[in-house]
């Protein structure tokens, strides 16, 4: 299959603060006014790149029979930030929006879009996806660096960011630190720690 | 011992080829699994999670060879350095923060609250329950003062205490201690 993603031209705003995922490991939320820009198939959105204030809350914590290893990631989300899935979700509170002062937003999005997607505004793919009522992926741009990834599908949990790794699905996880890297089963754990 | 160390390093193996695999099925086509709608992410996401993934585990596997060395004769851990590096690495002591570690384990009711999180992770109304003669606010401070000697580390968005590995440490070193202590006073 091939298909195409383009940026929208349409500026958004959100009409009220969204949590744009939420389970018991972690939570983003955005706030009111946070503005937001599609990400587009076929004409039809398919996410957003969103920039305003935010935040990111994930449990990056594995607990172990020898106790607990690792510790919460809180990232606030002022730099602009990519979520693809859910759409229909997020559409309902978007209004659109005219502001001149958006262009800096709107120059961001576009090259955080091409970073992202490396071949530009349009390209050709051929790698499928978990429909999105149940994948959602988000990219946070990071300055000078690859952009820090998650990954989520129901309870399963990929998150890569620069100094980290940590993968969860239920109670079978890893994580891996510039302090440690930790595999877990159910409390039963290996765990190795770096030598500096 | 050396056939149960075998078994378990396979276990891990395969425990690790298992998470790979579950990580393919997200970023795999779903239609190639069930029918239902899709949308495509495209190769470079794909590629990128899959770097992540082989990383994680090139990582592990590497680790673990470098650590463990299982030969015809049996398993043996390898500890890197010889005897003068793991004098010196003792010798390396951060005082301030082993101070702080033995000030917060230097209150009964956090002896209490440690030993309330040796069986799981409790939410402070579970220990509130279970600790009642500690008020809600002294608990919350006593939390604080474990918390940030990094001896319990909180979910954020649970909201549960959980005690570190450190802190499972401090917590019996300190109940040999008391045994100690009281094995002399017997005497």
């Amino acid at each position: 299959m091939w298909h195409h993603y383009e940026l929208d031209s349409a500026m958004l705003k959100t009409d009220q603060p969204l949590t744009l995922w939420k389970t018991d490991r972690g939570i983003i939320e955005i706030d009111k006014d946070t503005f937001a820009i599609a990400i587009t198939q076929d004409g039809k959105p398919q996410g957003y790149i969103f920039n305003g204030n935010g935040k990111l809350t994930l449990d990056t914590i594995i607990e172990t029979e020898q106790g607990a290893v690792g510790k919460p990631t809180e990232k606030t989300l002022t730099e602009p930030f990519l979520m693809l899935g859910n759409p229909q979700n997020i559409t309902p509170h978007l209004t659109t929006t005219t502001n001149e002062n958006n262009k800096e937003f709107t120059t961001k999005a576009e090259n955080f879009f091409h970073h992202f997607f490396k071949n530009g505004k349009t390209f050709n793919m051929n790698c499928g996806c978990h429909h999105h009522d149940e994948g959602l992926i988000f990219a946070f741009s990071n300055p000078n660096n690859r952009p820090d990834l998650l990954v989520l599908n129901d309870s399963k949990i990929v998150y890569k960011a620069k100094h980290m790794t940590f993968v969860s699905d239920e109670n079978r996880d890893v994580l891996k630190s510039p302090e440690h890297m930790v595999v877990s089963n159910h409390g039963r754990c290996i765990i190795i720690k770096a030598h500096n | 011992m050396t056939e149960e160390l075998k078994e378990e390093m396979r276990k891990l193996k395969e425990e690790i080829a298992g998470l790979k695999d579950q990580l393919k099925t997200i970023t795999q086509p779903e239609h190639e699994r069930r029918g239902g709608m899709y949308i495509d992410i495209g190769s470079p996401v794909h590629d990128y999670v899959q770097d992540v993934m082989n990383g994680v585990a090139q990582g592990v596997h590497g680790e673990l060879e470098r650590s463990i060395f299982i030969g015809p004769r049996g398993c043996r851990i390898i500890r890197r350095g010889g005897p003068y590096q793991q004098e010196r690495e003792e010798e390396q002591v951060d005082f301030p923060r082993v101070a702080e570690a033995m000030s917060a384990l230097g209150h009964e009711h956090r002896l209490k609250i440690l030993n309330e999180l040796m069986s799981g992770g409790k939410y402070i109304n579970e220990l509130q329950e279970k600790l009642t003669e500690i008020t809600t606010s002294t608990l919350s401070s006593h939390l604080d003062v474990l918390e940030k000697a990094g001896l319990v580390v909180q979910e954020k968005v649970r909201g549960r205490y959980l005690i570190t590995m450190p802190g499972r440490t401090a917590y019996k070193m300190s109940t040999q201690i008391a045994n100690f202590i009281k094995q002399g006073d017997e005497q």
